[in-house]
């Protein structure tokens, strides 16, 4: 065994090449993030939902939403992803790009991305609230029915006060896996933060500093996120007085 | 006419024949504690009462409104719901809320009364079940005994016209069903109609001007409490009762 030191010391790692690319870097982290939160806002939208439509007495309603949530949890987001991007416009179904001039945000793959990925986190967001919804006692609902309060009421003011507590940390990590999971959307040339490490690659012939400042910029957006995660979980303890 | 009238109801829960061809009529003002065996259908009986159960067959009337969950709209159902007074044996307070809140969230929301009026009226209730320096204190705070006088405070914040007791104290430590009885007595004596599922036959003894045994899904015997303790002809009643007293 021997060691070849000229070849070793031609590796060595350089940071002082990726200061100038900082801002490339941060504008990543504005792409990922807008990304992730849209995403898991309009899931979290599309969720409840769906969640409505599996809880309809109407069997086929629920049966559809059965169906749509074992498709979108069956399959990999990547191919849902390429399914929307480059399937459906086959077909006639495009998703426009959003009317800003902006070259990060304002192209056709951005807004599909949006799309692809919503509908994605609504079958993961809605699986979350179901199961929050179901860990509400069947007293609770009894209770309310039998002082006169319709059954919005009881949903509104009973229910669902008590499952939000319970489906906190399931939102919260369905974000945190967004800000992850958005990383496949470099393959399609969004300009996430994924994507800026092969621009920076691409710039300077590192390959390894890149990636290195990427893992950093995702290991820092979730730490920040779970941290605020546990505050906002501990402030609703703290309101609700547990249960 | 009967506050409450009980038609040829049937009513099957999985595969058990639960309750079977029963008759009842409720007066108003009468104290109903109605006893039996566990599995007899007591509980069910009563909670078909305000529709938590829909009967298979038979018929729930509150005065001459038909009761059923299946038939009626959502508001015909809320508005018989809003004069029938019900308390769980597991008290079912609402976790997320206050003791005032418990008390006052129902007229607030079902009657549209203003806050302030709610919280007065909660106010005076909780006063009457002894809980006033409780107002502020979330459920988890409060023992077993003090959570089902604040369950019967928010009941009686509807005003309602009949009070039903399931099992209100089979859930409490021994030490404190004595308060919880004393809360039901207090609205049973100022003529408050009371239908009570209850195992302590004492108490049923001494506060109902009637009871209703109930044994395998059938009304076995309807009499006033000191014929049925001290003078049941029936079988079934006879052998239930040498084994609880």
């Amino acid at each position: 065994m021997h060691f070849d030191l000229p070849a070793l010391t031609s590796i060595m790692i350089d940071f002082s090449r990726m200061t100038k690319w900082i801002p490339t870097f941060l504008e990543g982290v504005g792409v990922t993030v807008t990304l992730s939160l849209i995403t898991v806002s309009l899931g979290s939208l599309l969720g409840l939902f769906v969640v409505l439509l599996r809880r309809s007495h109407l069997q086929w309603l629920s049966l559809l939403a059965k169906i749509y949530t074992l498709f979108i949890r069956g399959t990999p987001l990547l191919l849902q992803l390429y399914i929307w991007l480059y399937g459906l416009p086959k077909i006639g179904i495009t998703i426009p790009a959003l009317p800003i001039s902006s070259s990060l945000f304002g192209t056709r793959e951005f807004s599909t991305a949006i799309v692809a990925l919503g509908i994605n986190s609504s079958a993961y967001v809605a699986e979350i609230l179901r199961g929050g919804l179901e860990a509400i006692d069947k007293g609770q609902t009894e209770a309310a029915r039998s002082l006169g309060l319709s059954s919005k009421q009881t949903m509104q003011h009973i229910i669902i006060p008590q499952a939000v507590r319970v489906v906190l940390p399931g939102l919260g990590n369905e974000f945190i896996q967004m800000i992850k999971e958005s990383s496949i959307v470099s393959t399609v040339g969004i300009f996430d933060v994924m994507y800026t490490s092969n621009i920076v690659k691409a710039a300077t012939f590192a390959v390894f500093e890149p990636l290195i400042i990427v893992a950093a910029i995702y290991l820092t957006l979730t730490s920040v996120l779970t941290f605020l995660q546990r505050k906002l979980e501990r402030k609703l303890n703290v309101d609700l007085k547990g249960s | 006419m009967s506050i409450l009238r009980v038609v040829n109801l049937s009513k099957k829960l999985g595969d058990l024949q639960v309750l079977k061809e029963i008759n009842l009529e409720i007066e108003s003002g009468e104290v109903v504690a109605i006893i039996g065996p566990s599995g007899s259908g007591k509980s069910t009986l009563l909670r078909c009462l305000n529709s938590l159960e829909v009967p298979d067959s038979g018929t729930v009337y509150f005065y001459d409104t038909e009761v059923n969950a299946k038939k009626q709209t959502e508001a015909e159902l809320n508005a018989v719901r809003q004069n029938i007074g019900m308390v769980f044996q597991h008290f079912n307070l609402f976790p997320h809320l206050s003791v005032l809140e418990n008390v006052s969230i129902a007229p607030r929301l079902a009657l549209g009364q203003p806050k302030e009026a709610a919280e007065k009226q909660a106010l005076e209730l909780l006063e009457r079940v002894g809980l006033q320096d409780k107002v502020s204190a979330y459920p988890e705070k409060l023992s077993g005994g003090q959570k089902q006088r604040v369950a019967i405070a928010r009941a009686l914040a509807m005003k309602p016209e009949v009070m039903l007791f399931d099992e209100p104290t089979s859930a409490l430590d021994p030490e404190m069903i004595k308060e919880v009885l004393m809360v039901i007595a207090d609205l049973a004596n100022s003529g408050l109609t009371t239908i009570l599922v209850t195992h302590e036959m004492g108490f049923a003894k001494e506060i109902s001007n009637r009871i209703v045994f109930l044994d395998e899904g059938r009304i076995m015997e309807d009499a006033p409490p000191e014929q049925f303790f001290n003078h049941t002809k029936n079988e079934r009643a006879k052998i239930f009762l040498s084994k609880i007293m």
